[in-house]
Parts: structure tokens; sequence; C-alpha cells
């Protein structure tokens, strides 16, 4: 290396160091310092993996990435990643990348019972096609599904969600988010009428108190947590409680521990909303103005088959998400019931804490919602989401915030933390729902129809009034031969899918064809039919929406390896195989009951292809992919700073796809509250993502709040504006009483949600509750974080954390090898008795990012019937010793 | 300064060193006598120091980072930043039309 | 010129011809079972206990730095952490020894100069001790077992 070089470089480093660590350098050692290009560059992106979206900053050497640093300039973590943020420079290199399409084949042909052979795009295109138009031809659109992702860039989401509703006119795409985020999402629309929360990240430094319940923030949105502890140490009033079904590295740094059975927080909400009321710390002029009171049905079911036993119970003819009005003495009559004796009763788990202690702390919470001069931040995750009242839970949240009207204010906040980096931007607001379009519009929707279809140039009819299936319902379908074509992108959901036993033979045995694109082998490629090498985080280009509300882009900066390819590279190639005269005649769909449409048929709607300039032969990627509107976004483009772009190399065009698309899918949210700012803002210099809706140049940090929200009708000081659900019927506790529909434009309902059992929990022989989630080093199903070695090494393997007194009681010493047993099925894994997690008695916890430890072969798959959301932290299951047989 | 002209580096790092501000003056001397060390910055008011280290491979786990703590007068050595220089690469081999010309 | 580039022309398609057979012949290999995919190599209805490990039972004290995980990672821990976590509000027992304020050799690695600033509050002052949001000392720094990689990872090697 010359000397001049290295003087370069070495300035540079030094420059770089120093601004790293708030040093004030001297000006010419910055201006030196910034003259250094040195083949080396940083560029700005975010972390792959949980939902609080830590800005970092990339070094890219040689088309290797070579490190990783938390961003100093991210207003989320402002320099700090946790050890899995680190890992983001690793995840792209584990040794078995997968970097060729493979297809099970015997004698040079498709065979489902052939092993794996490696093969062309082009080979793999030629099968997925002839794939598609048999079951096509046998079951219509309803026989196709996509299992999409909340890790979907919003590009790829956008194009999947056009891809499957505008161009197979199916509803059969669904993503994993619906198993993290749906009970969350069903209670924003039902109280709001609009999702995602109306506050920020921001109110942990203005507020006085955190609880969050069933969220183990410590490790699962660690550098929140690290803003969370700041405030504590740094404001004497703050107060941590952590409320949980076992005890977390969260539960050690708050203040109070509340150790609740499954399922009763529902009736702790409840205990708090009755305090509320008895000591009159209702915020009257809020409530009076702002908010209306409401009650919905009861038997609703578990999302479960419809001919499983414990459906028996359930009302017949009643959607469950159906809610009316109701007075305050109605709800001050349906919380009644919830004292601090029963609560404390019902809710209690550890049984060596004495029943005064745990009421104590039941006071103290309702104290801290009470006492009008303390602002609360209330978070939560999969606890109140993985539950099969998760919405009623989550609808709880809000109605305790709502009655003291601590909401979108600065400090308190009702805050639902996402768990995936993008089901927020991606999955809930692209719409990748089998009942959804973008921007919060519902398939069922005429008018929601009418503008998709308007703003995507399609004849009208053609768009699916009926929702299809759901991520669970989905695999049901692949069950009973209802669904024969499915493409999984960006997940595993025959590792993450509770009662996994079924599904994993359901793709093997019966003569459906399954997809699997994925960057590394994980279970769900092991049963799949053809495996798609894909494309990482920054071997492409990409944007993500956090829980924040913040978008966030990134450039590409290394190509992916092998003929690994880009997801969104996929749709748009395998869009091209297919024609709108193959797809847009009439086609059938079982069940279809929709104005305008003639019974379970969608209509022909060739004869009006002309008139948009389509022909029977045009291919669905020109009509709705490289359509004139998006070819005059052109590639290069100034924006891209000299990276490249492998989508657009390998479809050999010139233009911009990410770009294009994500401008085409912002014209949906634009002006609609949902708005986001011109793509290239998000890459300027200054810019660290923005929180929409960006009006006029600016985010919104707090929305609803007039003085904050440019949305918000002057003069209002709240205007809950969301229009869904809005005009609903009156009645009491018990139903309907008068059904002309009330207008509540502006206002937020507060929910009574009763208290309602799970529906299997522990007996007599399956005597533990089984609860189920993560740990801060891995995420998901392991397929990423298990092959860095850092992250292996600090948690190898999933294990079954067990109270050391259940443990004796059945003859287990720790490390012993044992099953986990439910009535559906069993794993083998080794027993933890000590570490970071304490379970009290009758509760073990096993995460399940462990390929080895298929733990959702024992799971559940009961769910929220509002929110088809499956409850993955309760089933019963029997714990006993096993054989030592070498893994 | 210590002798880097003629070293080949294989990596670049920038690390902040944090004396005690009494000590800064003469730490910063001895700092500077170590070879592969250039101090580029000196904050008197914190006591902090801007180094680089040229080393011949990545990983400053071990010695380097150890040498630097040992100095007399260090509170802490932090790596902030580190360039990795890329591999030298060989004469390329491409197939090539013209050599199956006649 | 002419008859050159003829010549050119036609061995160039021979050779093409005899690249494509030598290509695909090249690029074939043996067909994949799917239990030898990924990190599980038991078939999926055979379930077996993962293999036991320990987490290192090394006592603070004279432990050698491990390598970072990469240039600029969090340093790993080559301790156990047996009563020392878990960290509560109060209680960092991490820093009893990683931020003593003195300058001995025999002391362990002090909390770095990074851990002093508060970029966020206060970005332009210098603590004397860790900013609030790094009081989490295990969010970032995690100590390591002896269970072997399930799979390599090339990163370190790459473009080095």
């Amino acid at each position: 290396m010359d000397a001049t070089r290295r003087r370069f470089l070495k300035v540079g480093v030094a420059a770089a160091t120093g601004v790293a660590v708030g040093i004030q350098l001297p000006e010419h050692l910055v201006a030196l310092g910034q003259a250094v290009q040195a083949g080396w560059s940083w560029d700005k992106g975010v972390c792959r993996f949980c939902g609080v979206g830590c800005g970092i900053q990339i070094a890219t050497e040689g088309g290797h990435v070579v490190a990783v640093k938390g961003d100093p300039d991210s207003p989320v973590n402002r320099g700090l990643l946790c050890v899995k943020g680190y890992a983001n420079a690793k995840i792209l290199y584990g040794a078995d990348r997968l970097t060729r399409p493979l297809l099970r084949m015997k004698d040079g042909r498709f065979d489902k019972s052939g092993d794996f052979v490696a093969v062309s795009w082009t080979r793999a295109f030629d099968e997925m096609t002839t794939q598609f138009r048999r079951v096509h031809k046998e079951l219509g659109p309803t026989g196709l599904g996509v299992m999409g992702s909340g890790q979907y860039t919003i590009q790829e989401g956008y194009a999947a969600v056009k891809l499957v509703k505008a161009g197979w006119r199916s509803n059969n795409i669904d993503p994993n988010a619906r198993h993290c985020m749906a009970s969350a999402v069903a209670g924003f629309m039902q109280t709001f009428g609009i999702d995602e929360p109306a506050g920020n990240y921001d109110d942990i430094e203005q507020t006085d108190t955190v609880v969050t319940w069933g969220a183990n923030m410590a490790e699962m949105h660690p550098m929140l947590w690290a803003r969370v502890i700041d405030r504590r140490l740094a404001h004497a009033p703050m107060r941590l409680i952590n409320l949980t079904t076992f005890t977390t590295p969260t539960s050690a740094m708050a203040d109070v521990e509340i150790l609740f059975k499954p399922q009763t927080d529902l009736a702790i909400w409840n205990y708090i909303a009755r305090e509320i009321l008895s000591r009159d710390a209702v915020d009257h002029a809020f409530v009076d103005k702002h908010c209306v009171f409401a009650a919905g049905a009861t038997d609703i079911g578990y999302a479960l088959r419809d001919n499983d036993p414990h459906e028996a119970g359930r009302a017949a003819r009643t959607t469950a998400g159906q809610h009316w009005l109701i007075t305050a003495d109605e709800f001050r009559k349906g919380v009644a019931p919830y004292t601090l004796d029963y609560v404390a009763r019902l809710a209690k788990a550890d049984e060596s804490e004495p029943l005064s202690a745990f009421k104590s702390k039941l006071v103290l919470l309702a104290d801290v919602y009470a006492d009008r001069a303390r602002k609360v931040v209330s978070f939560w995750t999969m606890g109140f989401n993985q539950h099969t009242r998760g919405t009623w839970v989550n609808e709880q949240a809000y109605m305790t915030h709502l009655l003291t009207g601590k909401f979108a204010r600065p400090g308190n906040s009702a805050f639902s933390l996402t768990g995936q980096p993008s089901a927020c931007g991606t999955a809930r607001e692209v719409g990748t729902f089998s009942h959804r379009l973008p921007a919060d519009m519902t398939v069922d929707n005429a008018e929601h129809r009418a503008r998709a279809e308007d703003v995507w140039h399609l004849p009208a009819g053609t768009v699916n009034p009926k929702a299809g299936s759901d991520i669970t319902r989905m695999m049901r379908d692949l069950e009973d031969g209802k669904v024969k074509w499915l493409w999984v992108q960006v997940n595993n959901p025959f590792q993450a899918t509770a009662n996994a036993n079924h599904w994993i033979e359901a793709a093997r045995k019966n003569d459906a064809f399954v997809i699997v694109s994925d960057a590394y082998p994980g279970t769900s490629c092991k049963v799949a039919d053809l495996i798609l090498p894909s494309a990482m985080i920054f071997e492409k280009w990409g944007a993500y929406g956090n829980s924040e509300r913040r978008t966030q882009m990134w450039r590409q900066q290394v190509a992916a390896p092998g003929d690994a390819r880009s997801d969104l590279w996929q749709i748009l190639e395998f869009s091209k195989r297919l024609t709108v005269g193959e797809l847009w005649g009439e086609q059938a769909v079982p069940g279809l009951k929709a104005d305008g449409f003639p019974d379970g048929r969608l209509p022909n709607v060739l004869d009006h292809i002309g008139a948009l300039g389509y022909r029977s032969d045009s291919t669905l990627y020109d009509v709705l992919f490289a359509t004139p509107a998006n070819r005059k976004v052109e590639w290069p483009d100034p924006v891209a700073q000299g990276h490249g772009n492998d989508t657009v190399a390998f479809l050999n065009e010139r233009w911009f796809p990410e770009k294009a698309l994500f401008e085409e899918y912002a014209a949906f949210g634009r002006g609609h509250g949902h708005d986001l700012a011109p793509f290239d803002r998000y890459f300027a210099a200054d810019v660290r993502g923005l929180k929409w809706p960006v009006v006029d140049g600016k985010e919104t940090h707090w929305r609803f709040n007039e003085a904050h929200d440019p949305y918000a009708a002057p003069g209002s000081g709240f205007d809950f504006y969301g229009s869904a659900m809005k005009r609903l019927p009156r009645g009491t506790l018990d139903g309907v009483t008068d059904a002309t529909p009330v207008s509540l434009a502006g206002k937020a309902k507060i929910f009574f949600r009763p208290y309602a059992a799970p529906p299997e929990m522990p007996d007599a022989e399956w005597n533990l509750w089984l609860s189920t989630g993560r740990v801060l080093e891995h995420w998901h199903s392991g397929t990423m974080t298990r092959r860095v070695p850092e992250l292996h090494k600090a948690v190898p393997a999933a294990l079954a954390y067990m109270h050391p007194e259940d443990a004796e009681a059945r003859g287990l010493a720790r490390n012993d090898a044992v099953w986990i047993e439910s009535r559906r099925g069993r794993v083998r894994t080794r027993v933890e008795t000590e570490g970071r997690y304490g379970p009290p008695r009758g509760l073990i916890y096993v995460p399940w990012f462990d390929e080895t430890v298929l733990i959702n072969k024992v799971t559940l798959d009961a769910g929220c019937p509002i929110s088809r959301q499956t409850d993955f932290k309760k089933c019963a299951v029997k714990v006993y010793k096993a054989e030592e047989v070498a893994s | 300064m210590g002798d880097t002209e003629t070293m080949n580096p294989y990596a670049i790092a920038g690390i902040v060193v944090r004396t005690l501000p009494v000590e800064l003056e003469d730490v910063a001397d001895r700092l500077a006598r170590l070879p592969g060390i250039e101090v580029h910055h000196v904050e008197i008011s914190s006591g902090r120091v801007v180094v680089t280290l040229e080393t011949e491979h990545a990983d400053l786990g071990g010695a380097e980072l150890e040498r630097l703590r040992d100095v007399s007068g260090v509170v802490s050595v932090e790596l902030v930043y580190q360039y990795v220089a890329p591999p030298v690469e060989g004469p390329e081999l491409t197939p090539s039309m013209s050599q199956g010309a006649v | 010129m002419m008859r050159k580039l003829i010549v050119v022309v036609s061995v160039s398609a021979a050779a093409a011809v005899a690249f494509q057979v030598v290509f695909r012949t090249a690029g074939s290999s043996p067909p994949i079972p799917d239990q030898e995919l990924g990190l599980r190599k038991t078939a999926l209805a055979d379930d077996r206990a993962p293999a036991t490990y320990t987490l290192t039972d090394a006592a603070p004290g004279d432990n050698q730095r491990m390598p970072r995980a990469y240039d600029g990672a969090p340093p790993l821990i080559p301790h156990s952490l047996d009563g020392f976590t878990p960290i509560t509000s109060s209680e960092n027992t991490c820093l009893l020894c990683h931020q003593t304020g003195t300058a001995d050799a025999a002391d362990p690695p002090q909390v770095p100069v990074s851990h002093m600033t508060d970029l966020r509050n206060a970005p332009t002052v210098q603590r004397e001790t860790v900013a609030g949001a790094r009081w989490n000392c295990t969010a970032c720094h995690v100590p390591q077992s002896n269970a072997p990689l399930l799979v390599a990872n090339t990163f370190a090697t790459k473009g080095k």
C-alpha cells in the first residue's frame, strides 16, 4: 500500500473513531477523513431482526460485509446494538447458504418422492408454472396459496399482494405476521378504526412508569429496554412493573414482578378498570368527548377446526368480532365482579407467594394507572397477541389508557410492540393478509376494491371479494387437499406453525406442490418440493417499517452468492409465465356471496381488457409490474450513489422496481392518513427513517392528538379519525337491543371484555403449562442466528426451563433428556432448572429456535377467533424422562 | 512517531484510549512510541486520545490491545473502528475466444 | 480478415457446443436427501435430545481475552456468569470489577470510553460512569459454551 493511501486511510479511520465517541475533532481532521474513500464504504441500513428497527451502518470492502456498527445518528438506538444486531455482518456467511434451485427429481423428472437435484431457474419456473396450471385448472384461485412474511421488504410484500390478488384473483396470501401481530391489528381496528400505534418510542424518555405485559423486553426488544433502563436510572419517580407468567431478565430489572397464571391478564385489566371507576380516576373530559363504550360477542370459540369439541360452545352465525355500543353503566356492571379478591385468587401463579403479597402488587398496579399525576407507558408483545382472546386483551390495554386519558400524549401511551422488523411496514401497511388490500383496506368492501382496481388499472370485478385463508387455515387447507400449490417466502412455517405434525405430513403426502424460497435450508425446505435460493438483506435494495411507524430503507451493498436472487426478482420473473387470458376468465370461488357477483363465481373480466390496453396474452409482468408508469422510473438512478441492483440486472431491465413499486404503493396511503415520503427522501444523508404520516415533509410523532397530527381536525383536541367500524348498533352486555346504526366518527371505543379460560389447561395427566417463545441470542427458527458462531455458542440448544421442584417431583435432574408430550405430539430435549428463566411450579418454557427441538409439534393451534392468531403461550403437556440417544 | 512507514498493514484500527487527565501528555508520548501506533488527537478535557494502530491481521483480541492497556497511565482502551485491506488479487483467468482462433 | 473471422466463428461455435456439454456434466452433483439439508440431520419424525454442552465455568480472573466476533463487535465474556446475573435496576455486579475507575494493569478490562458517552441525552459530556442505556451488559456481551459449530461461517475469511 503506498504511503499516501496509507496516510489517508489512517486519518479517515481516526476521524471516524472520534466521531463515533463524540469527540470534537478539529475541522481539518474531519475534512481529511471525509476525503478518504479508501475502497471501503459505510452505508446506512436497518437491523434484520426485531421490531425495534435499530439503525445500523454497514461497512463493505471487496464485495463483502466487513463490519457493522450501531448508527450514532439513529434516534431509535443512538449507536447501540444488541448481540444480534452486531451479527448482521455474519448472517450472510453461513457455509450452507442455498445457491441453486433444488427440485425433487427421479429419472430427470419432478418426483415428490425424489431427492433434491440442483436445477436452473428456468427449469424451476417451468415446474412451478406446470404445477400452477394443474392446480388452477382443478381448484381455481382458492387452490393456490402464498405464505408471506413480516420480514418481506415493503416492495416484496407489495409485489406479492398485487400478484396474488390482482393477477391470480386469489386471497390466499397470509403472512407469518398473522402469528405475530394479528391480535394487535384487530385491537387497533376495533378500537380506533385504523391500525398502528398513536405514540412512538420517545414516550419512554417522557414517562414515569413502564408496565410490561407478557413482554420480555430485556431480551426481545433490547435496545428499547436500554432506553427504559436509562430513564429508570435518571428519573427518580420512574417505576418498572413486569407482568409475566414466568420470571425473566425483564423481571430482574423491574421494581415489581407480578407472576400471573396464563390468560388471567384479562381479569387483571378488568380489576384495574374497576378500580379506576371506583376511585373516580376517570378522565371525564376526555372520555365524554372522545370515547364510547362497547361490548361484543362472547361465545366465539377458539379458531380451531369446526368439528373440534372445543368449538361446540360457539354461538352459531356470529362473527367473532361483532360488537355494539353500551352505556357507561353497562360497562360498570361488566367490570363489577372483578374484585381484588376474585382476581387475586384467579391470577396468582406462584404457589409459594402469599395471597396478601400478590394482592398488594395488584393494588400497586391499579395505583399507577389511577394516579392522575403519573404518566404511564404500557408495552406488550406476544403475551397479549399470541392469545386465544388476543384481540380482547389488546382492547383492554386501550380501555385503561382511554378511561384515564393517558393516551396519545407524550409519556402516556398504550404501545403495541411489534415482533418482526416489518410486520408494520410490510404485512400490515401493505396488506399481505387474506382479507386485506393496501392502506388498511379490505377485500370485502366494494369501495376499497374499486379503489384498488383503479390504482392498479384492473377491470371492475377483478379483485375477489371473499377473504382467503389465514395462515393456519391455509395449513388445514393443505391437509384437506383444498390448497395444492403453495409458495412460502421469507418464513419457516413448517417449524413455526402450531400442531406441526399435521402440516409436515400434509406437505409430503398429498399431491400438493410446495415451493420454499429461503436463504438457508431450514425445516420448511426439508418438506418442500422445490427450494429457491434467496438473497438476504443488504444483497438487495429494500425497506422496512418498525413498531413506531418509522420507515427505513437501504441500498444493495453486496451480491448474493451463487444463483441466489431477491424475492422481488423471483416474483417479477415468475409473473412473466402467466397471462391474463388464463386467469381473468370466469373462476369458481366456493362460498363466494357478494353484491354484484354471481354466487360462487368471479366474473369473466376479459371483455374489458382492451380498454385498458391489455390483450389476452399480456403477461402478469406487463400488466402488474412493468407498466408504462413504472417503466418511466429508470435505472440507473442517482439515488444509488454507485450501488448496484441485481434485481434489475437479472430482470435485464432498465426500470427500477424497488422505487417504482414503492411509489405506486405509497399512492394508496397518501392523503389517507398513511402518508409516506418520496422514495429518495429516505436516502437523504440526514434522514434515519421517517415516522408516517409524513405530511408536508414532516413526520408525525403522536397521532390523533391535534397538537401533533395534521390529520386531527382543528379544534378537536383528539380526533380518532379512523373510519373502520365506526357505525354501530346499541345494546347491553348481553346483546344488541337497537339495530339502528349510530355514527362514532372521531371516537375511540372502550371495550368491556370478560375473562375467558383457554381451551386447554393442565389436568391430572397433562399437568404442566407449556409456554414458548424466543431467547435474546436467537431469532425465530434459528436459520440465521444459529449459523453465527458467537450466537450459537451462547445458546446452543432449546432447553425446557422448569422449576427445580417440578423436576424433582418427576425424578428429573438438571440436563436429563426428557420427552415433552401433549395430545398432539412429543419432542425430546433436556431439562434446565437454572439460568435466566424462573418458571413457577406448574409451567415450563421452551424456545422454538431449534430445528432439532420442534416444539410446535406439541403446541395447540387454537387462536383468537377475531384475529386468527395462534396462542403459542398456552397448552397442556407432561414431561418425563427419555432415553439417551446420540443426536 | 512509531515506525509505520515500512510496514505492510493489513488492518488499521481506530482506538480511543482513556487516561487520567493529569497524565495525558505523558501517556500520549508513551503511546506514540509503540510500534504501529500513531496519535491523531488528544482531548484535554476528557483525557481521551484517538490513535490508529496498523497490524498485519484483523484480529485484535489479544496482544496488541493488551500492550496499550499496559501503558502506564492508561485507564481503558477501546477499539472503535477498523479498516481491513482487501486481499491482493492474482492474475484473472478468463476464457478467451481468440485462443481458439487459428 | 474475413477468412479469419469465419474461422473464429466456426471454432467458437464448436467450442460453445463443447463448452455446453462440459458445463452440463460439470454442473451436476449427486441428489441431496432432505434429511441432509439444514442443521438437523435426523428425520423430522425422529426426535433426539440435543447434545449436552457446558457454558464456561471459568471464574473471572486470569482468563485469556477471547477473539472478538469481528472488528468492533463487543467482546465476549470469558468467565461464567454464575452468581453475577441477573442485573437489576440497582445492582450491576459486572461494574464492580469492570468499572473501578483506576488504571492498574492487573485490573480486568474496563468499561470503555464509548460506554461513558450518552449519545441520546448529552452527547458531548464525558461521564464518570457508564451511560444508563448501557446498563444491561448482557444485551450485547455473552459468554460462550463448548458446543461445536453446526455449520461453518465464512465471514472472517472473506475479503481479507
